[in-house]
């Protein structure tokens, strides 16, 4: 991958996540929520701010 | 005179107080309006008919011995059946927890029944409070989905079964259903009531959500509730200050932001119609209102939200999946299997993106009072398998930034409009001001007309 992965990346990346954790077939069925996901991470990725802001979990 | 039944929460306390009504009498008009209006709503799932009179009873002999214990007393409660009660089941609307019976009740709870509150019963969630629609009925058209996942809740207090209810909000869960089904619904800000002992979706999301039918309703509820609780980690020591007394200080119009880009884009024109007669109606009442703009970071507000609600909706049901995988509803279970796929640093990314959104929130919401939205981009959707669509609490939900949505009127289908109003973190005084104002000035009052 990128230094940025895009959205092909991601998608691909938890497509093969899905196949080894529950097989081929689940994997085809979660298509479109995979293709969901993919795409909020690669919109988050675009969005990710300067280096040194951390996280806040608790706000 | 009105049923004790269609009184609000501020109504029914003050009859209590003055000796007018009766905590029993009460608790047996809204018992009496469930037998009646259940079969057709389903909105409960527990009653605990003898508990719920017993209670009502030791209210009245506790206004004899001593007064009125808090600013509720006597004044019967609903709750989402994801908060724990100490020897009552806390289902979650799921086959996992059917049986499950906490032994102890949420802060929440205790808070309710420390401010002289009753518990009435456990209202319908969707499945822990997720996206699988639950069995409850709008009460306006039941060809439309009431909402959720805060749908018993919602429904009930709509069609006074209780003057006040909680949700909880994770996405749009409080004021997503409160518009549909035409009350109000306040999700305060993220910290602002514990959530020990309230099962969650996503630790670093959920927010216990008021269901009520007047804003000064939910300033009393949030006044019973607020308040720093160490059980919880993500609720802090923030000052707690005098909620209605705030109400009463609004010494005029509010400064209103009023919010078109993205919120209008995604209404259908009959909401922005809507929305822009009742901004109308405000400005002509003095409020100053000016268009603002959305900061960069919005664009990936819903991303963020979806990514770190999945994962820890993920963390939390871990164990129960992997078991019992099968006995989770559809879309519960996808949130979950995409929780488990998600990598940890894309996790942390979103984590931190949203400190980022939830900054640049305060600084456009500093500009002005509160802002302003339509509350729902359409009204509920003819469809029941949906629960509508969360996108406009989304980004309150994701900030943690408190939001209120008030009724403004209805649709041409006969179905509740409302609008949303947002103001800075901690500052539910002024939001709630602002708030009670605009319900002022629109005075709309919502009855559902075939259970009216």
């Amino acid at each position: 991958m990128s230094a940025k992965p895009t959205h092909e990346e991601l998608l691909r990346d938890i497509t093969e996540r899905a196949k080894a954790l529950w097989g081929e077939a689940k994997a085809t069925e979660m298509a479109a929520a995979l293709e969901q996901t993919a795409f909020n991470m690669a919109e988050i990725d675009r969005a990710i701010p300067k280096r040194d802001m951390e996280p806040g979990y608790y706000q | 005179m009105p049923e004790p039944y269609q009184l609000s929460v501020a109504e029914a306390a003050g009859e209590i107080r003055s000796g007018s009504l009766s905590p029993v009498e009460l608790a047996q008009s809204l018992l009496g309006r469930i037998d009646a209006l259940e079969p057709s709503l389903r909105a409960w799932v527990t009653i605990d008919r003898e508990e719920v009179l017993t209670e009502a009873k030791r209210r009245e002999d506790e206004l004899g011995q001593g007064g009125p214990k808090g600013p509720i007393h006597g004044v019967p409660v609903g709750l989402k059946d994801i908060y724990y009660t100490a020897g009552m089941k806390t289902a979650c609307g799921s086959r996992i927890n059917a049986d499950f019976v906490p032994d102890y009740d949420a802060t929440t709870v205790s808070r309710i029944k420390e401010a002289g509150g009753v518990i009435l019963g456990k209202a319908v969630t969707t499945e822990f409070a997720m996206g699988d629609p639950s069995h409850a009925i709008n009460p306006w058209n039941p060809a439309h989905t009431p909402g959720g996942s805060s749908s018993g809740s919602s429904v009930a207090v709509s069609a006074r079964m209780c003057a006040a209810a909680l949700g909880s909000q994770t996405g749009g869960s409080t004021c997503r259903p409160a518009a549909y089904n035409g009350i109000v619904g306040l999700k305060p800000t993220y910290g602002r009531i514990s959530r020990y002992g309230v099962v969650p979706v996503s630790w670093s999301l959920d927010t216990v959500g008021i269901l009520v039918r007047t804003v000064a309703d939910a300033a009393i509820m949030l006044q019973v509730m607020a308040g720093h609780d160490p059980q919880d980690p993500g609720c802090p020591d923030q000052p707690v200050p005098d909620y209605l007394e705030a109400m009463s200080r609004q010494d005029g119009p509010p400064r209103i932001g009023l919010i078109k880009e993205f919120f209008y884009d995604k209404s259908t024109p009959e909401v922005r119609s809507h929305t822009d007669a009742a901004v109308e109606k405000l400005a002509q009442a003095g409020a100053i209102v000016q268009e603002i703009s959305l900061p960069e970071s919005f664009a990936s507000a819903h991303s963020c939200q979806r990514i770190v609600s999945n994962v820890e909706a993920a963390a939390y049901h871990e164990e129960s999946y992997r078991d019992r995988a099968d006995e989770f509803g559809p879309k519960a279970r996808s949130s979950i299997e995409m929780g488990m796929l998600i990598p940890s640093v894309r996790y942390v990314q979103a984590q931190r993106a949203r400190r980022q959104f939830r900054a640049d929130m305060m600084a456009m919401v500093r500009e002005v009072d509160v802002v302003l939205t339509p509350g729902i981009q359409a009204p509920a959707p003819r469809d029941l398998s949906t629960t509508g669509d969360a996108m406009f609490q989304q980004p309150w939900t994701s900030s943690g930034l408190p939001s209120i949505v008030v009724p403004s009127g209805l649709s041409q289908d006969g179905l509740p409009l409302a609008i949303q109003l947002a103001g800075l973190p901690w500052d539910e005084g002024k939001l709630l001001a602002a708030a009670g104002w605009c319900e002022s000035v629109l005075g709309v009052s919502l009855s559902p007309p075939d259970f009216s």
